[in-house]
């Protein structure tokens, strides 16, 4: 199979379970907003916010430790900390994070997400641009 | 329905929602960070030799969530509307 089909099958498979929240839970797949909501809201609806996440990290430990590990070194912890922290902040001020503009949000026509997506995007190859030029 | 029940189900549905959408991205590969960098790295598009080939993944992969999405907006479209607006 041509990996580009496989990654569409894999961005096909996200966007049903991104349905599943739809249709059982009438909720946006974002990903920042659901972890953002179990940790901070005392709304009685967080416990599947936590079901959730655990799915999601329970099916990645799964295939890290079975199927496929990251290609990569991991970063120090540190920095994996600080960069995490910093998703966190940039996600609540942008109301959204790729799931939530990306994939919902573009999918249902929103206007806020139509904007939010570009933007993000621009911002971050204009990162990934700075960081390469100042390596190489 | 009972609320546990109705809370239990939900639960439920998120789980495998979590497990499905990990595996999404487990089989599309963007649990590689190199992966996600190589398509932000438009710059490798021109100068492939100084900043490393651009890698086209993450575009399909989305067009595949937005395709599903799409639909599902497009298909209940009044109903995901309501439903999403809701709070």
């Amino acid at each position: 199979m041509h990996p580009f089909i496989q990654f569409a099958l894999g961005g096909i498979l996200i966007g049903l379970a991104s349905w599943r929240i739809l249709a059982t839970l009438g909720r946006v797949t974002g990903i920042s907003g659901i972890a953002a909501g179990a940790l901070v809201s005392v709304k009685v609806d967080t416990s599947w916010r936590w079901m959730f996440m655990a799915g999601l990290v329970l099916c990645g430990a799964i295939t890290f430790h079975w199927v496929q590990a990251p290609a990569t070194a991991l970063r120090p912890t540190g920095l994996l900390v600080a960069s995490g922290l910093l998703v966190c902040v940039g996600t609540v001020i942008g109301s959204g994070c790729t799931s939530g503009h990306g994939v919902c949000g573009i999918g249902r026509r929103s206007g806020r997400s139509l904007l939010a997506t570009p933007i993000f995007m621009v911002s971050s190859i204009v990162t990934v641009l700075l960081v390469h030029g100042y390596r190489s | 329905m009972k609320k546990y029940v109705y809370h239990l189900l939900g639960g439920l549905a998120a789980l495998l929602a979590g497990l499905m959408f990990a595996c999404g991205l487990v089989v599309s590969a963007m649990t590689q960070p190199a992966k996600v960098i190589g398509f932000l790295n438009i710059a490798g598009f021109w100068t492939p030799n100084r900043f490393g080939a651009w890698d086209a993944s993450l575009g399909f992969v989305m067009g595949g969530q937005d395709a599903i999405t799409f639909t599902v907006a497009l298909v209940f479209g009044l109903w995901t509307a309501k439903r999403f607006s809701d709070k």
